[in-house]
């Protein structure tokens, strides 16, 4: 590179390298796991990572498939801010989202003063991934329109930005920069991928956990607060949790089991109770759990059954 | 590719070649894999077994295990979840092949064979095979597996057993090749086997190897296989059997299977025969009153045996039946047997003024003179009104005469009537006379040149508002106030048509350079800056899709299916295709979607009842090449043809989506496996909300 000092990548220096931030690359399987666990507090399978980080090897974006609740964006998220050592960006797509939004645009005033140049650039985050080196996550990629996914494409594939107002040309330098989409197949108000799309992309499944799995997503979230909640109640609430995905309109993720269980937790501290009991299980599940009006029936059938009736 | 104790072993060639015939296979199901997508697939399998250490280094082989390598290939080949079963199974032939299956399966046979001591076409006779079975406790259960699978094969005429020679053996197993792989084991296998031996034989067979049938239904139903391809005519006879050899618990499984087919589809009783129907029903204790009145509407002749034990039951059940005949049959039965006063109120009451015409059979013992009179005067106008319809039907002037003397007939009696009536008139008067006026009502309509209507009808128009015009229609005979009532009916669904309309609004816009008056001020800005040629961008209502719409017009779904014809002539720019089925499907002509005349013809022309052939419709779907078809359907199937989900499969591989829209009430095994396909199911509770579902897909 010549000693001039690039104006584009200095901008992206200042604006963006506080927020990405700087640690060791990791590039093993068992160790990213270990990483998602005290870092992140997250439980990946091991498939998942593997698939992952070998898609990223051989330079394929991925794309992760899943009903909703089930920790795609975060596990998305830790999985690419492990494996480049910088935080990454997240892209949540729209219905309107287009190349200015994400690779750059011009001030409006300035460039009708000094027209296109690289003084009225205001660089975007996907250039800046590209330029620090850094993962995207592509969040919920079927709100965005087919244009918007065909040019992320292209530039995934060729690993490179193109900027035809400035005439230049915009490479990756490492391989720290790769691609993680996710969607969730089952909504139904979205557009469907295009055939060309899904050519190019690796396709991970994620599903709603085991029980044990989830038990253990509970501890290590809960952290000190586990040992309040009895083991009965546990088992108790993930059954209903279980029940609630088969049967409500809005099915409940893992998340929204912690949710619930912190909730339970804070209200036995206000009732200055030893342990959470029925009562506060039920009540927190019946703010937490109930998001749909026409599931209230179903949510209060559910914490009937396993916590008992309203009090 | 060698699989050894559930891993996968292959060097680098191997897996080439491998992926190779996958993709050749995988084409000629209509997944396209390009090469491109090989080429990742290698590598993304290479880099897998690298990163976790698979790959045993003295030989440099891969070692996967099954499932990852599955998971793997799925990852970078599969590109839709509705192909997920297919997939699967191209994959696991490819892996493991029928071959191999197949020469496990013959061993085990053999096996089973060695452990009764009998060889390969050998005959065996009756008395010495009993001897060999009783020999030893477990050979029972044996001897029934080979013979269920067909191994040993009973030769009623010349008095043995045989077992066929290895070839035979061999053949049978090819015939049934692709069930190999789905069982888990031999026993599995013999299961199937018997159960699709049972759909297919005839009813004087099973009477033939009567414990056979009856082992067979009972695994069946222990393992709850699927038994809607099982006539409703064997199940009834194999209940009956079950009641003649005792097996008591069998006969209540079975007649609850039976009572719960009824209640879906009564029409499945058409060819059953009724004596044997109720008796083993009433034998099981299973005839509540919701299943007499599903038999008594499938099948109004059992009405005459189930009349003797169920009186009130059946009496009550009248007033739910649509068809008047059926209604007609019921009556008659019931008049024929010494009814009390409160019996005959009810059966009054819950007949259509149409069909009082059986009133004239009335005994009566318990009536008094006026209602006799009165009796007699109702069903003559009842059958005045019969002859009218008749002479109208068959346009024979000879039914007019004797539809006029008809009605002098009641006219004189009426006049007796209106001697000899009290003031305080009994509950079977008064209902007698609502339904008198009703029918003088009908008459008039089918008789005068001016439609008499109702006023309420065009103030506030309704869809309730249709269905009393097209009664009105069915009623009157004058082909001139047919065509007024149409014009009326067409009015009213085009009032419907714009609140539907109006009660829609667009949500999706997309930018245009075509000009509207919505400005995108942002983007126009830049455009503006970058001197284009049209700077403008302006915001407009997205493309729709085209859509196909499927229509079940069975009995239940009345009301859904004459909303979902509304909608789409509402949205007669949108809708590409509407197909209407019951047992056959009908293609709607555009055109009649389209001018509100020709839909309310169409409307008030359509049946409603009948069976239902979901398969055939998705069948015809897939024919016109639509991109999404919309299912307005209960998702009982009850032709029994190819399954439904199979076409829905077809449909769905073909690139189209499907969306399926169901009732409260529906077949949720169906549901599920559509879902399962990929098909999105959306349920709703009332047919207004069909409103709400279409406009958000259209």
């Amino acid at each position: 590179m010549s000693d001039k000092v690039d104006i584009i990548e200095k901008k992206v220096y200042e604006t963006y390298f506080p927020v990405v931030g700087r640690s060791k690359p990791v590039r093993s399987v068992s160790l990213m796991i270990k990483l998602l666990r005290d870092k992140f507090k997250l439980i990946v399978p091991e498939r998942i990572v593997a698939i992952t980080i070998s898609a990223f090897l051989s330079s394929r974006p991925v794309l992760y498939e899943g009903p909703p609740g089930t920790g795609k964006t975060e596990v998305g998220y830790a999985i690419l801010s492990l494996w480049s050592g910088k935080n990454a960006f997240i892209l949540p797509c729209s219905e309107n989202y287009d190349e200015y939004r994400v690779i750059g645009d011009f001030h409006p005033l300035m460039a009708m003063k000094m027209g296109f140049t690289e003084e009225s650039f205001i660089p975007r985050p996907l250039l800046a991934a590209l330029i620090l080196d850094t993962g995207v996550l592509v969040d919920e990629i079927r709100r965005s329109s087919e244009e918007f996914q065909n040019m992320l494409l292209d530039i995934v594939d060729k690993r490179r930005i193109v900027v035809p107002e400035l005439k230049r040309i915009f490479k990756a330098k490492g391989d720290g920069f790769q691609v993680i989409f996710t969607s969730n197949p089952e909504d139904i108000a979205q557009n469907e991928l295009s055939d060309a799309f899904l050519r190019r992309v690796v396709r991970v499944k994620f599903t709603y956990p085991d029980e044990d799995v989830e038990k253990e997503i509970l501890k290590i979230r809960l952290g000190e607060n586990y040992w309040k909640l009895s083991g009965e109640n546990i088992a108790k609430m993930i059954a209903s949790v279980n029940e609630l995905r088969e049967r409500a309109t809005h099915k409940p993720g893992p998340a929204d089991t912690v949710a619930w269980a912190q909730i339970a937790v804070e209200l036995a501290n206000l009732r200055e109770k030893e342990k959470v009991t029925a009562e506060e299980m039920y009540d927190a599940g019946f703010s937490v759990l109930l998001k749909r009006i026409e599931d209230e029936d179903i949510v209060e059938d559910v914490l009937t059954k396993y916590f008992g009736g309203k009090r | 590719m060698k699989i050894i104790k559930g891993e996968v072993v292959f060097t680098r060639e191997n897996l080439l070649s491998f992926l190779v015939k996958l993709a050749r296979d995988l084409r000629t199901e209509g997944l396209t894999i390009g090469t491109s997508e090989l080429e990742a697939a290698t590598r993304l399998i290479e880099n897998y077994c690298a990163l976790l250490g698979k790959i045993s280094t003295e030989e440099h082989k891969y070692i996967l295990g099954y499932n990852e390598l599955m998971d793997l290939l799925k990852a970078s080949l599969l590109k839709h979840n509705n192909f997920e079963k297919i997939f699967e199974e191209i994959v696991r032939e490819n892996l493991i092949p029928y071959s191999m299956v197949k020469t496990k399966v013959s061993r085990e046979i053999e096996a089973y064979l060695k452990d009764l001591g009998l060889r390969f076409g050998e005959k065996v006779s009756f008395a010495k095979m009993r001897k060999i079975i009783r020999k030893r406790s477990g050979r029972e259960k044996v001897f029934e597996t080979l013979s269920k699978i067909g191994v040993i094969v009973k030769n009623r005429n010349h008095g043995f057993y045989e077992v066929l020679d290895e070839k035979s053996v061999e053949k049978l197993l090819s015939k049934n090749i692709s069930l190999l792989r789905s069982v888990r084991n031999i026993e599995e296998l013999a299961n199937t086997l018997a159960y699709r031996k049972l759909e297919k034989t005839s009813i004087s067979k099973i009477y033939d190897e009567k414990d056979f049938y009856l082992n067979t239904i009972e695994t069946a139903i222990t393992y709850k296989a699927d038994l809607s391809r099982i006539s409703m005519n064997k199940l009834v006879n194999l209940s009956k059997i079950a009641y003649l050899k005792k097996r008591k618990s069998l006969l209540r499984k079975i007649s609850k299977i039976i009572a719960d087919r009824i209640l879906r589809n009564s029409g499945e009783l058409k060819d059953v025969d009724e004596e044997i129907l109720v008796d083993v029903l009433e034998k099981a204790n299973a005839l509540t009153p919701e299943i007499i009145e599903a038999i008594v509407k499938g099948k109004p002749r059992a009405a005459e045996k189930l009349l003797k034990k169920h009186r009130k039951v059946v009496i009550a059940s009248i007033a739910n039946i649509e068809d008047i005949e059926a209604q007609k049959i019921i009556a008659s039965k019931a008049l024929k047997l010494k009814l009390k006063r409160e019996d005959i109120e009810a059966l009054i009451d819950g007949l259509k003024p149409e069909a009082l015409t059986v009133l004239e059979k009335c005994k009566c013992k318990e009536l008094s003179r006026s209602e006799i009179v009165l009796v007699k005067a109702v069903s003559k106008l009842a059958k005045a009104f019969e002859y009218f319809r008749k002479a109208h039907l068959e346009d024979n002037k000879g039914y007019l005469d004797m539809a006029y003397g008809m009605l002098s007939d009641y006219n004189s009696l009426m006049s007796e009537y209106a001697r000899i009536s009290k003031k305080r008139k009994s509950n079977i008067e008064k209902k007698i006379l609502g339904k008198a006026e009703t029918l003088n009502m009908l008459i008039t309509v089918a008789t005068s040149d001016k439609p008499v209507l109702p006023s309420k009808i065009t103030a506030s128009p309704t869809i309730e508002t249709l269905y009393v015009l097209k009664e009105l229609y069915d009623a009157s005979l004058n082909p001139k106030i047919k065509e007024k009532i149409l014009s009326i009916a067409s009015k009213v669904a085009q009032k419907l048509r714009s609140k539907i309309r109006s009660s829609i609004l667009s949500k999706k816009y997309v930018k245009t350079s075509l000009r509207s008056s919505n400005i995108i001020v942002r983007d126009s800005i830049y455009n503006i800056l970058r001197r284009k040629s049209s700077p403008i961008v302006y915001r407009r209502r997205g493309k729709e899709r085209k859509v196909t719409l499927l229509i079940d017009i069975s009995g239940s779904m009345r009301t859904y299916a004459e909303n979902a014809i509304l909608l789409a002539s509402a949205f007669v720019k949108i809708v590409d295709n509407v197909l209407v089925f019951r047992e056959y499907t009908v293609r709607v002509e555009k055109s009649t979607i389209r001018f509100p005349e020709k839909m309310v013809k169409f409307l008030f022309n359509l049946k409603f009842g009948g069976w239902t052939n979901i398969s055939e419709a998705l069948n015809e779907a897939r024919r016109l090449r639509s991109k999404t078809v919309v299912l307005i359907s209960d998702l009982k199937q009850t032709v029994l043809t190819e399954k439904p989900s199979e076409k829905a499969r077809e449909l769905l591989k073909s690139g189209a989506e499907l969306i399926v829209i169901t009732p409260p009430v529906y077949d949720k095994t169906l549901a599920q496996e559509l879902e399962f396909l990929g098909a999105k199911v959306v349920h709703i509770k009332e047919a207004q909300d069909l409103v709400k579902v279409l406009s958000f897909i259209l």
